[in-house]
């Protein structure tokens, strides 16, 4: 699994660490960072990603197929 | 403060107005109360996307929010084109903005729309402890971006502790009050910020320039609490 959080969405609220503090951190910017992808369970880390108010939190699989947003279908 | 898990809710809308060029005033009724803390936000979501909007009125009841619709982003557009009745869906509560435990005299700093959550805890204030001091500084682009004026001008009046000092940053013939960028405005004007407890909320420019100047005349940073709007 890969996590990404897109640095330009991310306004620092912090779910993602309260929800999964193993796994995702602010740094000094007050934006959320990825400290240990295998820090949690992954319907923990997807969970934390659902509670983003921006949606900045990312999720790809081991094929690096992105699970997390649900990507569009065309 | 602990961060609290965001749970979604659902509301409908129950009026949305236009209080100035760039300013929508919306207001949804949930369908359950939304706990929140004055100056925390919800997520509203759109679609696929999301976006962060500030409650503007203290918890229990309606939800308010003071929409800039000047971006012509995703929110702009969705909240410009609400109607009465339309179903909402968002999630709630996050951030930290919030009113921390003081005996320090309050000030608050506002530019815009950026006055959405400063409201909710002003109004939360003046109700629980309306003895204490607190100024609020807003300002606007122009006269004519004004909004909130007599909402807080009443709130004056009939609340001595409350200060209301509203500023253009543009001079015209119609506005006598305060002239200039509200950072401006408040460091000229207050004279014991550094004795104050100070919540800044606007854009990132403004808020980035309200806190050099809020250091420079030697606000102890520990005192300044900001929230920037993208």
């Amino acid at each position: 699994m890969r996590i990404e959080v897109k640095r330009d969405i991310c306004i620092g609220a912090a779910t993602c660490s309260a929800i999964a503090p193993d796994v995702f951190e602010l740094d000094a910017e007050m934006k959320s960072v990825v400290k240990n992808a295998t820090g949690a369970d992954e319907p923990t880390i997807i969970e934390a990603a659902k509670s983003c108010p921006t949606l900045a939190i990312f999720i790809y699989d081991d094929a690096d197929k992105q699970i997390f947003p649900p990507p569009a279908h065309s | 403060m602990a961060v609290t898990i965001p749970r979604e809710y659902q509301a409908s809308v129950v009026a949305n107005t236009q209080l100035a060029p760039k300013i929508f005033w919306l207001t949804l009724a949930p369908t359950q109360a939304v706990v929140y803390v004055a100056g925390q936000y919800g997520s509203i979501l759109i679609d696929a996307a999301r976006r962060p909007l500030s409650f503007a009125t203290p918890p229990g009841g309606n939800l308010e929010f003071v929409v800039d619709i000047s971006p012509a982003g995703i929110a702009s557009q969705y909240v410009k084109h609400l109607r009465v009745g339309d179903a909402v869906k968002l999630l709630a509560p996050y951030g930290q903005f919030v009113v921390k435990p003081t005996t320090r005299p309050l000030v608050f700093i506002a530019a815009g729309s950026g006055v959405g959550p400063i409201r909710a805890m002003i109004l939360n204030l003046l109700n629980q402890t309306p003895e204490k001091p607190i100024t609020l500084f807003f300002g606007n682009r122009a006269p004519e971006h004004m909004f909130f004026l007599e909402e807080f001008t009443a709130l004056a009046l009939r609340f001595p502790a409350f200060t209301f000092i509203p500023a253009s940053s543009t001079e015209a013939a119609e506005w006598d009050g305060a002239v200039g960028h509200i950072s401006d405005v408040a460091t000229a004007h207050h004279q014991t910020l550094a004795t104050s407890e100070v919540y800044v909320c606007g854009g990132p420019v403004m808020v980035a320039a309200t806190l050099a100047m809020l250091v420079a005349g030697g606000v102890p940073p520990a005192q300044i609490h900001t929230e920037k709007f993208a």
